[in-house]
C-alpha cells in the first residue's frame, strides 16, 4: 500500500433551501440570495426564535424515493437518499469494488423529527407538572421508529440503496459532523481501508424540540419580522444563527482510481484536523487561540502552508460569540494575511443546517475552485467592531483559487478544519496529511501579525 | 516506513455484573445471569420487561452537581468510565500535552433519559418549559463535551452512531486516529442508558427483542435452543488507546495490542436487515487480515450473540465459512449472555473482556446455553470460564441496515 494516497472529489450534490443539487446550491451562494422564513410545520407562537431556513418542498418520487421512504424514514434520510444519489450519478461511478466503497455522513440530530412526532402520539398526559419518567403506549408505537431515529440510518440506508459494501457509520458530533465526517472519510482512503467513500452531512432539525432547545439557550436569532436578513455573519447587527436544514454530499476517490476511470475532478482534500476546546459546551471564547491551534495543526497535517490559501469558507453562524472567536483565530494563524485573504460565510446564505451546514459549505468550496468565485458573506451591512476582515460583502469576487480552508465549530468544544485544492494543485514535498504532527516546525505564516 | 501500532493500556468498564474492572472482572467469572425485570420504571404493557441493569453506580461519586445536572445516566456512565479507564492506565493528565489526548466514543440514541421529560414539557407544557440544558444533554456528543471540559483534554474528539456495532466501530476509528497521527492517546468506546419509557419502546421496534416467557434470568440465551430474542442491558465501557512506542517508553501495562479491524455492510432488504452470513465471514475475513495473522491464530471470538433463530444461525454459519475447516479452531462465546447487549456500549464492553482475558488466560463462557439449537463444529465455551490463555480474540459486532464491525485484540509481536 502506497503511504500517499491523495484523495480527490468526484460528485457533488445537495439538498438545500435553494432546491435540489449541487447547481442550485451554488448559484445561491454565489448570489448572496438568503434564505429564511416563518416556520409554517408547528407552532412556533411561543418561541423567541420563530424563523428558518427550509427546504423547499419537493416532490420526493419524482426525485427517485417511494413511498415506503417516506412511510418508514426520517426526512433526514430523504435528504442523505437524494443528495447520495446525485453525486454519484455526478461522479460518474458506475463501476466499482462493492467492499472498498463505503458511507461515512454526518449529523446533529438524525431522525429527531419522526422520534419527535411518534412521541406526541403515544406519550400520555399525565397530572403531573413535568414528570421525571414520561408514561407511553408501547403497543401503538410506530413499527419503523428504530430505524426511523436512529442516526446511523442517514448513512447506512445510503449504502443499502447505492451498494457501497465498506465501512459504514454516521458520525455525530453536532456542528462539526459534516466536515468530521469528510475528514474521516478522507482518512479511510488515505490509510487503504477504501477506494470510494459517499460523505457529507445531513440534518432536519426544523422541530419543536430542536427549535426550542436552541432558543431556550439564546443561540437563535430573533429576528422575526426580516427572516431574510437574520442570517448576518460578522455584521455589527448579527443576533444568532438561523437555523436551516440540508444535506451536502460529495463523493471523495482516492486519485489513482479516479485517473483510471478517467473521472472529472473537483479538487483534492488536502487535509483535516480537529481538536477540543475544553472551554465549554456552548460558549466560546473571545481570542479564538483554541480554533487558531486546531488551524495550525492543519497544516501541520498537511503540505500546505498557511500562505497559500486563497480563500477561507469561514463558520461564520452569525453569533455574537463564534463570528469573534473565528476572526481573532485567523488573525493569529494567517497573521498580517489573514486582512487580505477572502472570508465568507455560506450560512448567510443557507442559514446554519448543524452537521450539513458544513458538508453543504464543502460542496460550495469546489465549485467555487471549479468557478474561480469567491462567494460572498450575505447581508454584511455593517462592520462591527470584533470583526475586522474582508468578508466578500454580498457581492461574489473573481478569483484565482488554488488552496481554500474551511472550518467549523460545535457544541462540546469542537473544532475542525480542512484544506481543499484545485485539480491543478500540487501540494509541496512536505508530510501529508497522513504524517503526525510532533515534531515539524510552527506553521503559521511568514508574515508577522 | 511501518504503521503506527495501538494498544490497550487502560480499562474502565460500568456493566449490569460490576462496575469498575475488578468488580466487573470477579463478576464474569462467577458466570451468572444478571438480567432481571425493570426496576427503573413500571413495564407493564411492553413487549420486553425485563434488562441488565446496573446497581449500585452513584453519579456524585464522579461528576460535580452542575455537571450532573446537564447530563443524563448515560453520559455519567461514560464519564466514571473515563476516570477509571485513565487511572487504570497510570495516565497523569495533567503531565499529558493535551493536544494528543483524543476521544471516539459511540452511542445510540443520545441522551433521552433527560430527554423524554423535556419532549413532554415541548408537547404538553410549552417551549418555556423546556430546560436549557436540553441542547447539550441529548446530543450524541455530550460525553466528549463534557469529560473534555472536566479534564482540560485539548485533543482530537469524535462521536459515531453504528447502531450496535458502534462500539467496535469506535474503537477502530479511535485506533485509526492514532495511527493517522491525530493523536497519541485515545479514550475509546460506549456508553447506553436505554432503560427509559419512550426508548424502550423504541428498541420494541427493533424487531429483535425476546418476549421471554420464562424467568428473567433465563431471556437471554444466544445460541439456545431455548433463545427467544434480544435482552438489553445498560453499561459503558471506556479503553485507553495509546501509541505502542509511547506505551512502552513509559512501562504502562499494556493488555493487548489492537492488531486489526474492519467495517463491512451489505445491501439488504430493509432497514432493519442484518448482513448474511457470506458478508459477515468476509469481513471477519477482512479484520484478521487487517491484524496480518492467519484465521487458526485465533484462539477465541466474542460471538454479537442476538439471541433470534435467523441472526444466530447467520452467525454460526458465518464462523463455520471462517474457522470450521481450520484444524484448530477457535472458541466461541458470547458473554453478555450475562448482562444484556448493551448496544453501542456491547462493543467496547467486549473487548475490555476480551483485554481482560488476554491478562487472565482465561476465556469466558455463554451463560445459559445448555442445548445448542443449530448443530455446528464450533466449540462453545458454556457454563463456566475456561482455563486456556488465548493469545488473539475476535471481537464482532452487528449494525441494522447490513453492517458488521470487528476487531482482532492480540498479544501483538514483539
Amino acid at each position: 500500500m502506497s503511504r500517499d494516497r491523495r484523495v480527490v472529489v468526484t460528485g457533488l450534490s445537495a439538498v438545500s433551501p435553494a432546491g435540489v443539487g449541487a447547481e442550485a446550491l451554488w448559484r445561491a451562494a454565489r448570489d448572496g440570495q438568503s434564505f429564511g422564513a416563518r416556520v409554517s410545520g408547528f407552532d412556533v407562537s411561543a418561541n423567541r426564535s420563530q424563523i428558518a431556513a427550509e427546504v423547499p418542498a419537493l416532490d420526493w418520487l419524482a426525485l427517485g424515493l417511494d413511498r415506503e421512504d417516506l412511510a418508514r424514514l426520517d426526512r433526514v434520510d430523504h435528504f442523505s437518499l437524494v443528495a447520495a444519489r446525485g453525486a454519484l450519478l455526478d461522479a460518474g461511478l458506475e463501476r466499482f469494488e462493492p467492499h472498498r466503497a463505503g458511507v461515512v455522513i454526518g449529523t446533529a440530530v438524525g431522525g429527531v423529527g419522526f422520534m419527535e412526532q411518534e412521541f406526541r402520539r403515544v406519550c400520555r398526559r399525565q397530572d403531573k407538572d413535568k414528570p421525571s419518567w414520561v408514561a407511553v403506549d408501547p403497543v401503538s408505537v410506530n413499527g419503523h421508529l428504530y430505524s426511523a431515529f436512529l442516526a446511523h440510518s442517514v448513512s447506512s440506508e445510503v449504502a443499502r440503496r447505492v451498494g457501497f459494501e465498506g465501512p459504514c457509520f454516521t458520525v455525530a458530533t453536532g456542528c462539526t459532523a459534516g466536515l468530521d465526517a469528510l475528514g474521516a472519510a478522507a482518512e479511510l482512503i488515505a490509510c487503504g481501508l477504501a477506494d470510494v467513500m459517499i460523505t457529507g452531512g445531513a440534518d432536519a432539525p426544523v422541530t419543536p424540540i430542536v427549535l426550542t432547545a436552541f432558543d431556550n439557550i439564546n443561540c437563535l436569532t430573533r429576528r422575526n419580522d426580516d427572516p431574510g436578513r437574520a442570517s448576518r455573519p460578522f455584521d455589527r447587527d448579527r443576533d444568532g444563527f438561523l437555523l436551516a436544514e440540508g444535506c451536502g454530499v460529495l463523493v471523495l476517490e482516492e486519485e489513482e482510481h479516479a485517473r483510471r476511470r478517467g473521472a472529472r475532478t473537483y479538487g483534492s482534500v488536502l487535509g483535516f484536523a480537529s481538536l477540543s476546546n475544553a472551554f465549554h459546551m456552548t460558549s466560546l471564547p473571545a481570542e479564538g487561540t483554541e480554533l487558531a491551534r486546531t488551524l495550525d495543526r492543519l497544516f501541520e497535517r498537511s503540505r500546505v502552508s498557511p500562505d497559500q490559501v486563497d480563500y477561507i469558507n469561514a463558520h461564520g453562524s452569525s453569533t455574537k460569540q463564534n463570528d469573534r472567536n473565528e476572526t481573532a483565530a485567523f488573525k493569529l494563524t494567517f497573521g498580517a494575511r489573514a486582512k487580505r485573504i477572502p472570508i465568507s460565510s455560506t450560512k448567510s446564505v443557507l442559514g446554519h443546517s448543524l452537521g450539513a451546514a458544513s458538508a453543504l459549505e464543502s460542496v460550495v468550496c469546489f465549485r467555487a475552485l471549479a468557478e474561480g468565485m469567491v462567494p460572498p458573506t450575505a447581508n454584511y451591512e455593517n462592520p462591527s467592531a470584533d470583526c475586522d476582515l474582508d468578508y466578500v460583502p454580498n457581492q461574489p469576487r473573481e478569483a484565482r483559487l488554488r488552496v481554500i480552508e474551511c472550518n467549523a465549530s460545535g457544541f462540546s468544544g469542537i473544532h475542525s478544519a480542512a484544506l481543499f485544492g484545485h485539480p491543478d494543485f500540487r501540494p509541496g514535498k512536505r508530510r501529508g496529511f497522513l504524517a503526525n504532527a510532533s515534531g515539524t516546525p510552527s506553521p503559521r505564516s511568514s508574515e508577522a501579525a | 516506513m511501518s504503521r503506527r501500532r495501538v494498544v490497550v493500556t487502560g480499562l474502565g468498564p460500568i456493566a449490569p455484573c460490576g462496575i469498575g474492572k475488578e468488580a466487573f472482572w470477579r463478576a464474569s467469572l462467577e458466570a451468572r445471569s444478571h438480567i432481571g425485570r425493570i426496576r427503573r420504571f413500571d413495564p407493564t404493557g411492553y413487549r420486553c420487561q425485563v434488562a441488565g441493569q446496573v446497581e449500585g453506580f452513584e453519579a456524585r461519586d464522579w461528576l460535580d452537581v452542575k455537571t450532573r445536572n446537564q447530563t443524563d445516566r448515560s453520559v455519567h456512565m461514560a464519564f466514571a468510565c473515563c476516570e477509571m479507564a485513565v487511572a487504570d492506565a497510570g495516565l497523569d493528565l495533567d503531565g499529558e500535552d493535551a493536544t494528543q489526548v483524543g476521544m471516539y466514543f459511540a452511542n445510540q440514541f443520545g441522551g433521552m433519559e433527560f430527554a423524554e421529560p423535556e419532549l413532554y414539557a415541548q408537547a404538553y407544557l410549552g417551549p418555556q418549559r423546556v430546560s436549557a440544558y436540553q441542547a447539550i444533554a441529548w446530543f450524541y456528543a455530550a460525553a466528549q463535551g463534557q469529560w473534555s471540559i472536566a479534564r482540560g483534554i485539548l485533543g482530537f474528539g469524535k462521536t459515531l452512531v453504528g447502531d450496535r456495532a458502534g462500539g467496535i466501530m469506535a474503537l477502530a476509528m479511535g485506533s485509526l486516529a492514532i495511527r493517522q497521527g491525530h493523536a497519541q492517546v485515545v479514550l475509546a468506546g460506549g456508553f447506553e442508558a436505554p432503560v427509559v419509557p419512550y426508548v424502550w419502546a423504541i428498541h420494541q421496534t427493533s424487531g429483535l427483542l425476546s418476549e421471554h416467557r420464562q424467568s428473567p434470568e433465563k431471556a437471554y440465551r444466544p445460541f439456545d435452543a431455548e433463545r427467544s430474542g434480544l435482552v438489553l442491558g445498560e453499561g459503558s465501557a471506556i479503553l485507553v488507546l495509546e501509541e505502542r512506542d509511547r506505551a512502552l517508553a513509559r512501562g504502562a501495562r499494556i493488555y493487548g495490542e489492537v492488531l486489526g479491524y474492519a467495517l463491512g455492510q451489505e445491501p439488504v432488504a430493509s432497514p432493519l436487515g442484518l448482513a448474511s452470513a457470506s458478508r459477515l465471514a468476509a469481513t471477519l475475513r477482512a479484520g484478521v487480515a487487517e491484524a496480518r495473522i492467519e484465521p487458526e491464530e485465533i484462539d477465541h471470538v466474542l460471538a454479537e450473540g442476538l439471541g433470534t433463530p435467523e441472526s444466530d444461525g447467520e452467525e454460526i454459519a458465518a464462523l463455520e465459512q471462517v474457522f470450521g475447516a481450520l484444524p484448530r479452531r477457535p472458541s466461541v462465546s458470547a458473554p453478555k449472555s450475562m448482562i444484556g447487549h448493551t448496544l453501542a456500549a456491547a462493543g467496547a464492553i467486549d473487548v475490555a473482556w476480551a483485554a481482560l482475558m488476554l491478562e487472565q488466560g482465561v476465556v469466558l463462557p455463554t451463560v445459559q446455553l445448555d442445548r445448542p439449537a443449530d448443530p455446528s463444529r464450533l466449540d462453545f465455551v458454556t457454563g463456566a470460564p475456561r482455563d486456556d490463555p488465548p493469545e488473539n480474540v475476535l471481537c464482532l459486532s452487528r449494525a441494522s441496515g447490513g453492517g458488521v464491525a470487528c476487531l482482532v485484540l492480540g498479544r501483538g509481536k514483539e
